[in-house]
């Protein structure tokens, strides 16, 4: 999820401009199977598949309300034997003042608020039955029949004792016998859920609904762990294991809906619709209807690109649709095929923008793109950020999190950075090295300084290994944090350790990962089993100067220390020679020459008898190696690699002038944000300027003529 | 009226041209308001940058960005810099409106302008005062008018071209205001002088044309600046050329108030 807006951190793909005049493509037929075939998407671990749900919603459009029951079969695949199942219940967030999300978030996300009368959401719990106990079972579950009416619990089923936790985001429902190792359980629930006005991803907005963390869903038993079913706070996602979903839908004729998984039937009567959705190995449901959606439909290796766009962005489709593309290539190459059949893609209505940058299983929702006029576009300013940005982050979380599980309230790190980070990546695929994100005129500014740009100090303050609900909004810290020094972070490391080899061990993490909930630590381990404990940085031939790939990551992950260097000074100077008193083999002193040149200036010395001196300095506690590129007098480069143990370093040069000190000339230490100190002209040539000051002051004096060319005389 | 369009012009530039120390001192005060700006602007940065340089000129707007991201103080006084320089022009351009209106139109000692830029200051003012009232509804109608036809989302291009077009009318209508109350003793504190303007402005088409056109030029020379030194941010000589853009604009300037003067008084 995005969890601030441009800084935030997306990127984009898409390269052309503005479209003309908007046509809408013909409607595809839905896939046969919400899988990909085998030889297409992959294996598909059975034991991943945990629980499994079968979920009958009706829409009350006027009064926002879903009045559903779910169906939920549970599988024990531990070795723990359980007599209770916690259930969250994401909604009762939004229920009133004194639920932890509220008090986390002070009612607010994004641009939204829960703060008007009448925008309250909860789900109510009505009962809670027992179905049926069993051993486990290999095959898939069987859905006897989609229910004709809320209701899916049998008359004959036994009522079970449950109660909304201390947070009423999650409930406890005791079972009548305990499941051990290899059972399973299956317990019906009928509730009604609320919706609020849109606010954290889910609500409604005039006719648009954003059905999302709607129903009951089962929490993650762990083997060590045990019951894992977080309260839900401000910056949690969410965290639930793989499973089934077969899911009917009652909402009125007309609305047009957009929901994980692929449509297997539809009926319509009545006045209403009622459609049913499977969707196959993923952890969640959700779905949006709108009568106002136009459907805009791709296709990509087989794959149902599906769009559910707002009127009057239809033209803004083609973008998006292309970016999709650019980064499904490129996570399927990078991190394996993507399993699904289809991506939904929604755009909410102008008004409904809390709903938007969301992510659920084969489903997410972008923003729009910012109304530029093509001409502007091609002359003046351009932007590879606006929508489709969100669109790739919102891709991205297809894998990190919705392919590789990760525990999001734990590591969001894991989650939201790892996918920033593959943001990146996917970009730097498509777009090569003309990687810009702006353009004003022939101006850019690239992905990495997107990158740098959303660290700032803030995002020193805490660690990024910390789970969500530890970061305080009040320091604002949470989106720089998570999102941009956890991308920061893995870049430094990919461009020291080398893309290749640094690459190659993400595809194996994700290979381990799919299907799974992965750790930060098997990424840790698995980034350090294939780099090595340690990367020699420096030229071959030269003394070897090592990144210790464990300790950049522990600094990285759960320090708060800043890499940032400077350069302290850069000088010519006389070299000392041979002249004064020396003893000669009798143990004399002789000699005793005056010394040479003393008085001379450096500029009139030979080369011979000057020196140059670079000094440079770590600003920060972060201890990472770092180039020093040095320009000498006479066009002459070096470069050095210094390993920055000690706070800080003198070069010198006999017999050569410096003009030039650069630290990290190729800007691959991502993660240090401040740069302007790492650039200085020698002493004696600071008539170069600072490379600022004059085309800014320019810039000033120009902006100056042009208001006063406007006004007068 | 086919034969009194070219010599508007031409009875425009030659006055003008026949003021060459106006030009000079409007020139001179143009460029050592905007010069300012450029050298706080220079000497703000170069202080903060001290004593490091940015090595890759490719990387001028992350270093820019970077640098106000570190010491945002560095924007306020460049900021106010540059809309000083534009509060003190348009005073300027005010309270000396009489005095150039009568420098163009006839040559006279320096005392006799001044005497004339004091004696015509209050009803340039109360002029400028009442004419605002019209010109801001305007603008307004206009530009509501045009979304309405465009669609808000589709303004762009379509919009600025209308909002310019009323915008030059205005001036042309507040610049023969102006000419009516200073040379020509039109009532100088009656809304209905400003106001006549307008309709001067309307029944005078060749004069209308012309002002119009040298207020559009007026306002492509500023974007043709601002277009220069975004553009020659690389280096180069950019701001000379911006400086030699702004000369032209208020050669520009000077002959637009030229036309209302030649234009006469309004006649019913």
């Amino acid at each position: 999820m995005i969890a601030f807006r441009p800084a935030g951190v997306a990127l984009a793909l898409a390269t052309a401009l503005a479209c003309a005049a908007p046509e809408v493509p013909p409607e595809l037929p839905e896939p046969a199977s919400a899988l990909r075939p085998e030889p297409m998407r992959g294996a598909v671990p059975e034991d991943a598949r945990i629980a499994d749900y079968e979920l009958v919603a009706r829409l009350d459009a006027e009064e926002h309300t879903i009045e559903g029951s779910a169906r939920v079969t549970w599988r024990n695949t531990t070795s723990r034997t359980v007599t209770t199942l916690p259930f969250h219940l994401y909604m009762n967030g939004f229920r009133a003042e004194d639920t932890a999300w509220m008090r986390s978030s002070q009612g607010r996300h994004r641009e939204s608020a829960v703060e008007e009368e009448g925008t309250w959401g909860f789900i109510d719990v009505s009962s809670v039955k027992w179905i049926e106990a069993g051993a486990e079972s290999s095959g898939p579950v069987v859905i006897e029949d989609p229910v004709e009416r809320p209701g899916t619990v049998a008359e004959s089923s036994v009522a079970l004792e449950w109660r909304e936790d201390e947070d009423p985001s999650t409930m406890t429902v005791t079972l009548p016998a305990a499941i051990g190792p290899g059972e399973t359980a299956t317990v019906g629930i009928e509730f009604l859920t609320q919706l609020p006005k849109v606010v954290a991803r889910t609500g409604y907005f005039e006719d648009f609904h954003a059905a999302g963390q709607w129903y009951p869903k089962i929490g993650v038993l762990e083997e060590e762990a045990g019951w894992q079913a977080h309260t839900f706070t401000y910056y949690d996602e969410f965290y639930a294991d793989f499973g089934n979903y077969r899911v009917t839908l009652d909402v009125p004729e007309g609305t047009v809906v957009g929901a994980s998984g692929v449509r297997i039937a539809e009926e319509v009567a009545g006045g209403r619709q009622r459609l049913t959705y499977a969707a196959e190995m993923v952890h969640d449901f959700a779905w949006f209807a709108d009568p106002d959606f136009v459907e805009h439909d791709g296709e990509h290796d087989g794959i149902r690109i599906r769009q559910l766009i707002q009127p009057e962005h239809t033209g803004d489709a083609d973008e998006h649709l292309a970016a999709q593309v650019a980064a499904l290539d490129s996570y399927q190459a990078r991190f394996g095929p993507y399993p699904w059949s289809t991506i939904t893609i929604v755009h909410p209505p102008e008004g409904a923008e809390g709903a938007g940058g969301m992510e659920y299983p084969t489903l997410f929702t972008t923003d729009d793109r910012l109304q530029i006029p093509d001409w502007v576009r091609a002359t003046l300013f351009d932007e590879r950020v606006s929508g489709i940005g969100t669109t790739i982050h919102e891709f991205g979380h297809q894998y990190f999190q919705g392919l590789f599980a990760v525990r999001e309230h734990l590591e969001p790190w894991l989650d939201e950075g790892m996918d920033s980070f593959s943001n990146y990546m996917a970009a730097e695929d498509q777009l090569g090295e003309d990687a810009w994100v702006t353009r004003l005129f022939d101006r850019k500014l690239y992905l990495h300084d997107f990158m740098r740009l959303g660290l700032r100090r803030r995002a020193f303050w805490e660690v990024i290994d910390r789970p969500a609900a530890a970061f305080d909004g009040v320091l604002g810290n949470y989106g720089s944090t998570i999102y941009s020094k956890t991308a920061a972070a893995m870049s430094t490391l990919r461009n020291l350790a080398g893309a290749g080899d640094f690459d190659r061990a993400l595809a194996t993490f994700s290979e381990q990962a799919r299907f799974r909930h992965p750790r930060g630590d098997d990424l840790e381990a698995t980034l350090i089993e294939e780099l090595g404990e340690r990367v020699n940085l420096a030229e071959p031939g030269s003394d070897p100067i090592y990144l210790d790939v464990r300790e950049y990551l522990d600094q990285a992950l759960r320090t708060n220390r800043q890499v940032s260097f400077a350069v302290l000074a850069v000088d010519n100077r006389r070299r000392m020679g041979a002249a004064g008193w020396r003893r000669d083999t009798g143990g004399r002193l002789a000699g005793g020459e005056p010394p040479a040149n003393l008085d001379a200036m450096i500029e009139d010395l030979p080369d011979a008898e000057v020196e140059g001196v670079v000094a440079v300095r770590r600003a920060g506690g972060f201890v990472v190696p770092v180039e020093v590129r040095i320009e000498f007098a006479g066009g002459d480069v070096e470069i050095r690699v210094w390993d920055a143990c000690e706070p800080a370093a003198v070069f010198t040069f006999p017999g050569r002038r410096v003009d030039l000190a650069t630290l990290d000339p190729d800007g691959k230490l991502l993660l240090e944000w401040q740069r302007l100190d790492n650039s200085a002209f020698a002493s004696d040539l600071l008539w170069e300027g600072d490379g600022i000051s004059r085309p800014l002051g320019d810039l000033a004096e120009g902006l100056s003529l042009a208001i006063l060319g406007s006004l007068g005389p | 009226m086919t034969g009194f369009a070219p010599r508007l012009l031409a009875g425009a530039l030659t006055r003008v041209a026949r003021a060459p120390g106006l030009v000079a001192v409007v020139v001179v005060l143009h460029l050592l308001l905007a010069g300012t700006v450029g050298s706080a602007t220079r000497a703000a940065i170069g202080a903060s940058m001290e004593p490091y340089a940015l090595a890759d000129n490719s990387q001028l707007w992350f270093a820019v960005l970077e640098l106000l991201g570190t010491s945002p103080g560095l924007l306020v006084p460049i900021q106010h810099l540059i809309a000083g320089s534009a509060a003190i022009a348009l005073a300027f351009w005010t309270l000396l409106a009489a005095g150039i209106l009568q420098r163009l139109r006839a040559p006279a000692a320096l005392p006799t302008l001044a005497a004339a830029t004091v004696r015509g200051l209050p009803g340039v003012l109360a002029v400028t005062f009442w004419h605002l009232i019209p010109r801001v509804l305007l603008l307004a109608a206009a530009g509501a008018l045009t979304a309405a036809l465009l669609g808000a989302g589709a303004w762009g291009l379509a919009g600025i071209g209308v909002t310019a077009v009323v915008f030059a009318f205005c001036t042309c209508a507040l610049d023969l205001a102006r000419c009516d109350v200073v040379l020509h003793g039109a009532r100088r504190f009656h809304p209905v002088t400003a106001w006549r303007g307008f309709l001067h402005a309307a029944r005078r088409p060749p004069v209308l044309i012309r002002s119009m056109l040298l207020s559009l030029g007026q306002w492509a020379c500023a974007g043709a600046i601002l277009l220069a030194v975004v553009a020659g941010l690389h280096g180069g000589p950019a701001i000379w050329l911006a400086r030699a853009l702004a000369i032209l604009g208020i050669v520009l300037g000077l002959t637009r108030q030229a036309v209302a003067v030649e234009a006469g008084p309004y006649r019913r």
